[in-house]
């Protein structure tokens, strides 16, 4: 293979990997501090602020990089565990559901769970178990978690019922493995594709739900830099006339979420080539 | 006889069915839900700073629907349920059914007019595509589709308010439905419909210029979902067997036409009833973001006093609309393709 074309698939990586820098090295670089009054307030852009400053003089700039290690970390853990419990979930509704007795049992009852969870938008949710357990970080990353798993373990979970009657599997049933065994070393890499593919489209969905609650005034509290609440503080602003301080932190949240979906799409590239050889 | 005539519409019939029962499971699901939370919401919502007697606690929680044990309370939940009553709302005092009811209408005619419009705009793009296969057109085009679900509508909506507000000022500050000392007619609860109906024409005429940068926000951001599917859908049922057969029995052009659309668009008709149920209560945002009431910010200010009974009705009936919705999905889609119907086992 040409070393250009090599190189050429890893260029939608770029973004999501200059991103992520961001987020690790961000605190350490950025001129001022995030939560602290950084000059006059509501200055415009340039001389010295290079985003400007809030209306209560808080560098933009430094808040939108800061920004970057909340949003991202939380996506980050939401997709994690979205996907390590909804994958053995998934194979576990999935292998079980057409059996007799309290397994069949509970994967029925997980299918409809899966399929009924459709019926209420991801946000929704979110606004409810915030205002019934409250906006921190754990409990929004929970709610968050649980709230996309669903997708995960729909996506297992179909795979799974593909391969379930291949003959690989009866030949390692009649060689004697356990079930718990085949599960993990049959099942599970012949149908957690789909779901690693969906991995960057939980990220970007979690990216936006958190940045909503935020913007909706239910997530993390101001002042905290979080994208969602920068831009909730600063409609007002814009309304003013003072455009730049709900501007910066939309185009983060747009530039990330692309990046996070560029990424998927060439991991879904990447893992179909590498499937084809 | 009649079991034969049975027979015939045991697809519609079953269907129809299971809604209600659909509705009730999720509806106990998220009874259990909101009794997970910890704390007492009972002492919550009241004022306790003067100290509280026991009667006073138990009127609270009589007033609550939280007393007695838990099976009493879904028992009175369910009964409730089927005579529409949720509860009353701690903020308002009024009845959760009425305080939603009043502000579902204007919600579902903003998702109406969004999805509408991206439903239109995908067919015209799609149309487009067909004709344009190369240069810069096409490409800018694909880029497009590609973005599906990869841009957040609120942050969207402020790009677009920076633009054209603050710099262009072609569209009216996001602060509400109307221009300031505007009274919109009520007749249906549906604000364009009663203004159409009143002829209230100058209110209509600001609502609209109102209405313009979130309606063309949801158009652009949803556009590519729909698209993306439809195309999918088309291009599977151009090359199926069916497609062929017509082809070779000779039908005319406009019949082959008829045969792919009504065959792709199956796959589109549950992906626009299934984001109309995610965008009702999604839209929030761009309410809250333009300042248009509905349903945003009963949900806010249900959130912010932890009015739990609120929330729960809120939950609840957001949810009934969503199976609501799939549900005339499933009877359109069981009306466009026989096959789809229960019991039915052919070649899909």
């Amino acid at each position: 293979m040409l070393v250009t074309t090599r190189i050429r698939r890893w260029v939608p990586f770029i973004p999501l990997a200059v991103l992520v820098l961001l987020a690790l090295i961000g605190p350490f670089v950025v001129p001022f501090q995030p939560e602290r009054v950084a000059g006059a307030a509501a200055r415009p852009p340039g001389d010295g602020f290079l985003f400007g400053t809030d209306s209560t003089g808080m560098d933009v700039f430094s808040r939108t990089i800061v920004a970057a290690r909340i949003n991202l970390l939380m996506a980050l853990l939401v997709t994690l565990a979205a996907t390590a419990f909804g994958v053995p979930l998934g194979m576990v509704i999935g292998m079980n559901e057409a059996r007799r007795g309290p397994l069949g049992w509970f994967g029925r009852a997980g299918t409809r769970v899966v399929d009924l969870s459709d019926a209420v938008p991801a946000l929704i949710v979110g606004v409810v178990v915030v205002g019934l357990f409250g906006a921190s970080m754990a409990s929004l990353t929970v709610a968050l978690a649980i709230l996309l798993m669903p997708n995960q373990i729909r996506l297992t979970r179909v795979e799974v019922l593909k391969v379930r009657h291949d003959a690989y599997l009866d030949a390692a049933r009649m060689a004697g493995l356990s079930n718990g065994r085949i599960m993990v070393r049959h099942v599970l890499p012949n149908s957690v594709r789909p779901a690693l593919e969906n991995a960057s489209f939980v990220f970007g969905l979690s990216i936006i739900v958190s940045a909503s609650l935020g913007f909706l005034g239910l997530g993390l509290r101001p002042p905290t830099p979080e994208w969602g609440v920068m831009i909730a503080s600063g409609v007002s602003d814009v309304m003013l006339g003072r455009w730049w301080t709900a501007l910066f932190p939309a185009l983060a949240l747009c530039v990330a979420v692309a990046s996070a979906s560029a990424a998927g799409a060439a991991i879904t590239r990447l893992s179909r080539s590498t499937a084809r050889r | 006889m009649i079991l034969d005539a049975l027979g015939r519409h045991r697809w519609w019939i079953t269907r129809t069915l299971a809604l209600p029962v659909h509705i009730a499971g999720f509806a106990t699901v998220t009874f259990f839900l909101v009794r997970l939370v910890p704390g007492d919401p009972v002492l919550s919502a009241l004022d306790s700073s003067q100290g509280i007697t026991p009667e006073q606690y138990h009127r609270a929680a009589v007033a609550m629907g939280l007393d007695g044990s838990i099976w009493r309370q879904l028992g009175r939940f369910w009964a409730g349920l089927v005579h529409l009553d949720l509860g009353t709302s701690s903020v308002t005092g009024r009845p959760i059914w009425v305080e939603i009811w009043s502000r579902l209408p204007e919600t579902v005619e903003l998702v109406f007019f969004g999805l509408g419009g991206a439903v239109l705009f995908s067919m015209v793009l799609g149309a487009v595509l067909l004709q344009v296969r190369t240069g810069p057109a096409y490409w800018a085009l694909r880029g497009y589709a590609r973005m599906a679900g990869a841009v957040p509508d609120f942050a969207l909506a402020i790009l677009g308010l920076v633009l054209l507000y603050s710099a262009l000022r072609v569209v009216p500050a996001p602060i509400g439905r109307v221009d300031p000392g505007m009274e919109i007619p009520v007749v249906t609860g549906f604000p364009i419909l009663d203004c159409l109906l009143t002829g209230e024409w100058s209110v209509l005429a600001s609502m609209v210029g109102h209405l313009l940068l979130p309606v063309a926000v949801m158009i652009l951001v949803y556009t590519p979902i729909i698209w993306k599917q439809f195309a999918l859908g088309l291009d599977d049922s151009v090359a199926s067997p069916a497609t062929l057969f017509r082809i070779a029995s000779g039908a005319t052009r406009a019949a082959i036409y008829l045969s792919i659309v009504r065959r792709a668009g199956a796959s589109a008709v549950v992906m626009v009833g299934s984001m109309f149920g995610a965008l009702v209560g999604g839209v929030i945002v761009l309410q809250q973001l333009f300042s248009l009431g509905g349903l945003s910010q009963f949900a806010i200010d249900s959130v912010n006093t932890v009015d739990f009974l609120g929330l729960q009705g809120f939950l609840v009936v957001l949810a009934a609309v969503s199976m609501i919705a799939f549900f005339a999905v499933d009877i359109v889609n069981m009306l466009l393709d026989p096959r789809r119907r229960p019991g039915v086992n052919a070649e899909g």
